[in-house]
């Protein structure tokens, strides 16, 4: 196996290593929008954390008989070493997943970036390994996957009349009483929030009727300003108990805020009795959506309180969504990122796509629990929370 | 709450009361006794009902099946071996929401079950009220399983399933710093585990507000009013524990509010003001709570 590389006192020679497969067919695709069968791998510090190796999660439908269930792909990448040298995939626990492609005993093509393929048979972790030369060859590297069995998160949602005084938006037309959404489209942004969430095992199922019959008095027609107690009574208007009620709105905020808030929400844990999620006309795309059930399943759970995202911190002096302290690419690449979209930086235009489409902050959940990190183990709380919705009320 | 970065930053409607639907009775006695009839022949019909809905896996049938009782019964043992997983979980909840030694059954049932999401259901209705009966599948399960969240809920169960046996099997749970560990602990002490009542009394006096709040809130769970002592001496205890609301609007609750919320549970008070998991309580509403356990 060579490994040509300039090296200067000392450095780490990282021969392959895992990383999410956007294109199910074409392993040279380095970004690309969520896809339920592409998870990403949580390849932060993966040195000093157990058990040394990436955390993969994937979603397990136990509904669905093994071959019908989706094949799930991950890239390898030949970081520092060459093409020619043969490697092979193998698995710890053929019973928790079974390698689709590459074919058994077949090498990975001599390419940098390789695809594989795999079918996830049961919950539980097994590693992938990668072993050099043949297929009992010494392992290079390894990938630890977590495979979910799916947890159904019921969502009853809701499209209130918002009565109030009348506003214009940023383009000068006036804010509507009513979310203009229909029924398919969101349909569509659950869809596309369950695809985020499949392969963290929380699916969120819709419930067959979307409720357009709420009425709300407020100070703006089309608004709910969750600075005041009118977040409270949108999220108490027609509840549905054992749900995660969630509210399409035209707007969110105040008549001074106009198309800035794309959703709002609280912990299902911290607020047994009013937790919800408001989604305004704003938010497009499913990956607001799934932001905003992260915080509805309790994330960021910081047991001291001071993250709101996982780049922003509790701050007085900075209401909304806290203060910034982190704008690292990894942080980016999470789903409770606070912000909808990333700033290009011209002096290190890789910044700005993470792996998710140029401008879009990514989709992942923190699997692992580093050193010290208070946003860490997310995976473990959204499966927590989401378990905690079909108990009865305790004491 | 989402921003979008550097996005450029009268008509009152009154609730129309007449819209609600109207309920046009007719005083005509024919038709009087025609809804009757209807309304007989649709109360016989629930059972039905509830076993359609179960088979459909509608969460309504939590509601009917309440209303049933012991009615429902042979519809929920029908939903609970039905081919759907959601039917299952369904029935799992019903069962739950009943209680008692049938529920017992059909709960240690769903513990076994092949979906995680029945398991789940199962074990989070009998975190709260598990029927005797379901003592050795909660126990079994505890021991044994590999999921983590399902143990969670079912250490609680074991608190209210005194025995020997539960006792062993929660101990060495009880020496984990995490949450099936604290749950295991909180249990024990329920079940009056001197070891276990100490040390959830002296984390009462953690350094960490969000350890003492928590504590406070696992006192319910132990349920014994001779607790309540520890739960008054941090009634003005106001350092910050747990924020609550929305991301824009949150605020700390504070250790003594959860104070409040355990005082007025495990000394059965009716205090003046209503007491809810969401309230922070103004300093006049502690002073109350702190006269009436004088």
């Amino acid at each position: 196996m060579a490994i040509v590389k300039n090296i200067r006192r000392w450095t780490r020679i990282v021969p392959v290593r895992f990383a999410r497969a956007p294109d199910a067919n074409n392993p040279d695709i380095d970004s690309g929008t969520p896809d339920a069968n592409a998870p990403d791998p949580d390849d932060r510090g993966f040195v000093p954390a157990q058990p040394g190796a990436a955390s993969l999660p994937v979603g397990l439908d136990e509904s669905l008989a093994e071959a019908a269930r989706p094949e799930t792909r991950v890239r390898l990448i030949r970081e520092d070493m060459e093409n020619g040298g043969a490697l092979f995939i193998t698995v710890s626990d053929n019973a928790i997943l079974a390698i689709t492609s590459p074919a058994p005993g077949t090498a990975l093509p001599g390419q940098r970036n390789m695809m594989i393929k795999f079918r996830a048979r049961a919950a539980g972790e097994c590693l992938i390994r990668v072993m050099f030369g043949a297929e009992d060859g010494p392992i290079i590297h390894r990938l630890r996957v977590v495979v979910n069995a799916l947890r159904d998160v019921r969502i009853a949602a809701h499209v209130p009349t918002i009565n109030g005084a009348i506003v214009n938006d940023s383009t000068g037309t006036p804010v509507p009483a009513r979310s203009t959404r229909t029924d398919a489209n969101i349909r569509d942004l659950i869809a596309q929030a369950n695809a985020i969430y499949f392969p963290y095992g929380i699916r969120f199922v819709l419930d067959a009727a979307i409720n357009r019959a709420g009425a709300l008095n407020f100070a703006n027609r089309g608004m709910v300003n969750d600075m005041t107690n009118e977040f409270g009574l949108t999220t108490a208007n027609n509840r549905v108990n054992g749900a995660v009620n969630m509210y399409f709105v035209p707007q969110i905020g105040s008549a001074a805020e106009v198309d800035q808030v794309g959703g709002s929400a609280n912990s299902a844990r911290g607020n047994p009795n009013t937790f919800g999620s408001l989604i305004a006309d704003m938010a497009a795309g499913g990956q607001t959506i799934a932001h905003e059930l992260g915080h509805v399943l309790n994330l960021v759970n910081d047991p001291r309180g001071q993250f709101v995202h996982v780049n922003t911190v509790n701050d007085p002096a900075s209401p909304g969504t806290g203060r910034e302290v982190r704008s690292d690419i990894v942080s980016r690449r999470r789903l409770m990122w606070a912000f909808t979209n990333l700033l290009a930086d011209p002096n290190m235009p890789y910044r700005s796509d993470v792996g998710y489409g140029a401008g879009q902050p990514g989709a992942m959940l923190a699997v692992k629990q580093l050193d010290r990190d208070r946003t860490d183990l997310e995976m473990r709380e959204v499966q927590r929370a989401a378990a905690r919705l079909n108990a009865l009320a305790g004491p | 709450m989402r921003r979008y970065l550097f996005l450029t930053t009268l008509f009152l409607w009154l609730m129309v009361g007449g819209l609600s639907v109207g309920s046009c009775q007719s005083t005509d006695p024919t038709s009087k006794s025609q809804d009757h009839k209807f309304r007989e022949e649709k109360k016989m019909n629930l059972p039905l009902e509830l076993e359609r809905m179960l088979s459909e896996g509608e969460w309504r049938a939590i509601e009917l099946a309440e209303q049933l009782g012991n009615k429902a019964w042979p519809a929920i043992k029908n939903g609970a071996s039905m081919s759907g997983y959601r039917s299952r979980q369904v029935a799992m909840a019903c069962a739950g929401r009943i209680g008692g030694d049938t529920a017992g059954i059909i709960l240690a049932q769903g513990l076994s079950d092949g979906n995680v999401n029945v398991r789940l259901t199962a074990a989070a209705q009998l975190s709260v009220n598990p029927p005797e009966n379901a003592k050795t599948a909660v126990l079994e399960t505890l021991s044994k399983s590999s999921e983590l969240d399902i143990r969670e809920m079912l250490a609680l169960a074991a608190g209210y399933l005194p025995g020997k046996d539960t006792m062993e099997v929660l101990r060495p749970l009880a020496e984990g710093k995490d949450v099936l560990g604290f749950n295991a602990r909180s249990a024990l002490a329920k079940l009056g585990d001197p070891e276990a009542r100490k040390q959830l009394i002296s984390s009462l006096s953690s350094k960490e507000p969000r350890v003492r709040y928590e504590t406070l809130a696992q006192l319910r769970y132990v349920n014994d009013r001779t607790l309540a002592k520890y739960a008054k001496d941090l009634l003005w205890d106001k350092a910050s524990a747990l924020l609550i609301g929305p991301e824009r609007n949150r605020r700390f609750r504070r250790v003594c509010d959860q104070a409040v919320d355990t005082l007025v549970y495990l000394m059965k008070l009716s205090p003046p003001f209503p007491t809810t998991a969401e309230t922070i309580y103004s300093d006049s509403e502690l002073l109350q709570v702190s006269q009436m356990i004088k």
